[in-house]
């Protein structure tokens, strides 16, 4: 049912321009790295005597640096574009009557987004190996640091992804999950800054990154704790879609 | 005859609010009922609860004789239902809205074609549904309700804020589903003329209670016709034609008497000449079903 549920999701989606916003916010960190790039004489991105084997890292360091304010941007803006779809044409009471469980149009909601951002890691995937290869970092292809670089901050954001879409679906007016998502997008950083904030799911993007800067060395070591961020992230992401879950099932259809 | 649906003491409170209260009603097999009240009488709400989308304060209701509670996915797979203003996926044409149901419904894709048939929108089938009319929109609603070709229709107010046209199309629609696919109706309404020309039983809710529950043919028997008399010295008269054996009543400058049959009409105005009263109307008068549908409600009101 979940599978169908997907279909009728997808075919929702047309015309909508949610490619384009998927494709959009999964280049933006690349996009602005190059914009940076050019605008610094347009040799290279960090470091300028960076060692030419350490380019990839400091290539998927910079970009986790944009990454972790456009990432939460994108969701925010993604599940609304999801849940609005049937906000928009009063869709929620006919969806709902249809012989489904409540709890199944829920997960499929869910999913779309973050099959969304998967893709969205693709993408990333594929941009990064794409500019790097171009501006000619191509010794030796990093595959970890690229493929982590991209997928950990995504998969770290399971949270906001799961607060996301229950505040998009249980609001119907779309400003304030969109105004609540960039409010605490942006403070990511400074709740990462702080002990006790560090545990706020905003937070745990900026630590899923595969490698981290030695600030006395300026050495790129890779960052041994981000299995444990993101295995966390995720496990806690389940939670909050679960408790989502409970809250659309008993909530009154209007 | 089988009972679709039959509710018992269905309730919904919100706080010390009863939109439904202790509501029985009963649909039976094949017919359209028409479920009339005011606005914000609790038909919705009772709808609602019907369809699952909120849950009964108390009492149950069953569907196919099935405990809704129990037998929720099972029901609804035989259901089809329009609930208020449209549902719809604007971006999309009417074709692909049937089709992000479909894909839900799993029934083969040529239903498609069928349903937009039923309800006269092959044409439109493929314009983007926000330039539809609130007509073809509600037309869309009901294509996707039939999707499932569901055994029972629950529509609300499905001629809200139509024109005429679209009035009528809708009303024949709902006539050709019950006749020709043999589809049980529940519809509801706050006019109890469009009521009239369709269902064969009706329900009347005034906040929240069912106060009148039967054939449509009954409720016109209360408009039991009378027959209007003008005529001077009215008191006089009246005490006249009850010393006569009449059944009268005044009611304001008329003399009312029940009787219809046109042989003793004449005869009670040959009685009214003879006994010196001058006689200036005799009328055949009809409540209309509006004036008991108001006087129902009116009763409603008070309690």
């Amino acid at each position: 049912m979940i599978g169908r549920l997907l279909l009728s999701n997808n075919i929702k989606m047309k015309r909508s321009y949610s490619w384009f916003i998927v494709v959009f916010f999964s280049l933006l960190p690349l996009l602005l790295i190059i914009l940076y790039g050019l605008f610094n004489g347009g040799k290279s991105v960090e470091p300028q005597d960076a060692e030419s084997n350490e380019m990839w890292r400091h290539f998927v360091f910079s970009i986790h640096w944009i990454l972790i304010f456009s990432l939460p941007l994108g969701i925010t803006i993604q599940a609304s574009m999801i849940a609005n779809i049937e906000h928009q044409g009063n869709s929620w009471k006919q969806l709902l009557a249809l012989p489904l469980k409540k709890s199944q149009v829920y997960i499929s909601k869910f999913l779309t987004l973050f099959i969304f951002n998967i893709i969205s890691a693709f993408l990333l995937v594929l941009g990064i190996l794409l500019t790097g290869i171009i501006l000619g970092t191509n010794k030796n292809i990093e595959w970890y640091t690229i493929l982590g670089g991209s997928f950990y901050p995504y998969l770290a954001s399971v949270p906001i992804m799961a607060i996301q879409i229950w505040l998009s679906i249980s609001i119907k007016n779309q400003a304030f999950p969109i105004l609540f998502g960039v409010v605490f997008g942006m403070a990511g950083l400074f709740f990462n800054m702080n002990r006790l904030t560090k545990w706020l799911p905003w937070s745990y993007p900026i630590e899923a990154t595969p490698i981290k800067l030695v600030s006395d060395t300026k050495e790129m070591i890779l960052n041994s704790g981000v299995d444990y961020v993101v295995i966390t992230a995720i496990i806690i992401g389940l939670v909050l879609v679960f408790i989502g879950l409970l809250d659309f099932t008993n909530r009154e259809v209007d | 005859m089988e009972e679709i649906i039959r509710t018992v003491n269905l309730t919904k409170r919100y706080k010390s609010e009863y939109p439904v209260h202790n509501l029985n009603m009963s649909v039976r097999k094949g017919e359209i009922y028409g479920f009339l009240g005011p606005n914000g009488a609790g038909k919705t709400t009772t709808i609602r609860m019907l369809l699952g989308l909120i849950k009964p304060s108390q009492g149950d209701f069953y569907i196919f004789g099935k405990d809704f509670r129990k037998n929720r996915l099972d029901i609804l797979r035989n259901v089809g239902s329009l609930v208020e203003y449209p549902s719809y996926y604007g971006q999309l044409t009417g074709h692909e809205n049937l089709e992000a149901i479909r894909r839900i419904v799993n029934t083969p894709s040529n239903r498609i074609t069928e349903v937009l048939k039923i309800v006269r929108l092959t044409d439109a089938a493929n314009r983007l549904v926000k330039e539809y009319s609130l007509g073809m929109k509600q037309r869309l609603g009901i294509a996707a309700a039939l999707l499932q070709n569901p055994k029972l229709l629950i529509l609300d107010e499905p001629t809200n804020g139509l024109d005429p046209a679209g009035i009528h199309e809708i009303r024949e629609l709902i006539k050709e589903l019950a006749h020709k696919y043999e589809m049980t109706i529940l519809i509801s309404s706050h006019l109890l003329s469009e009521v009239d020309l369709l269902a064969s039983q009706v329900g009347i809710i005034v906040k929240g209670k069912l106060i009148y529950q039967d054939s449509i043919q009954n409720l016109h028997k209360k408009s039991s016709p009378a027959f209007k008399i003008g005529v001077n010295k009215l008191e006089n008269a009246a005490r006249f034609l009850q010393q006569n054996g009449w059944d009268t009543t005044i009611e304001g400058d008329y003399l009312y008497v029940k009787e219809t049959n046109l042989g003793i009409i004449s005869k009670i105005n040959e009685e009214l000449v003879y006994g010196g009263f001058s006689v200036h109307c005799l009328q055949e008068h009809k409540k209309s079903l509006e004036d008991i549908f108001l006087s129902l409600t009116y009763k409603g009101d008070s309690l």
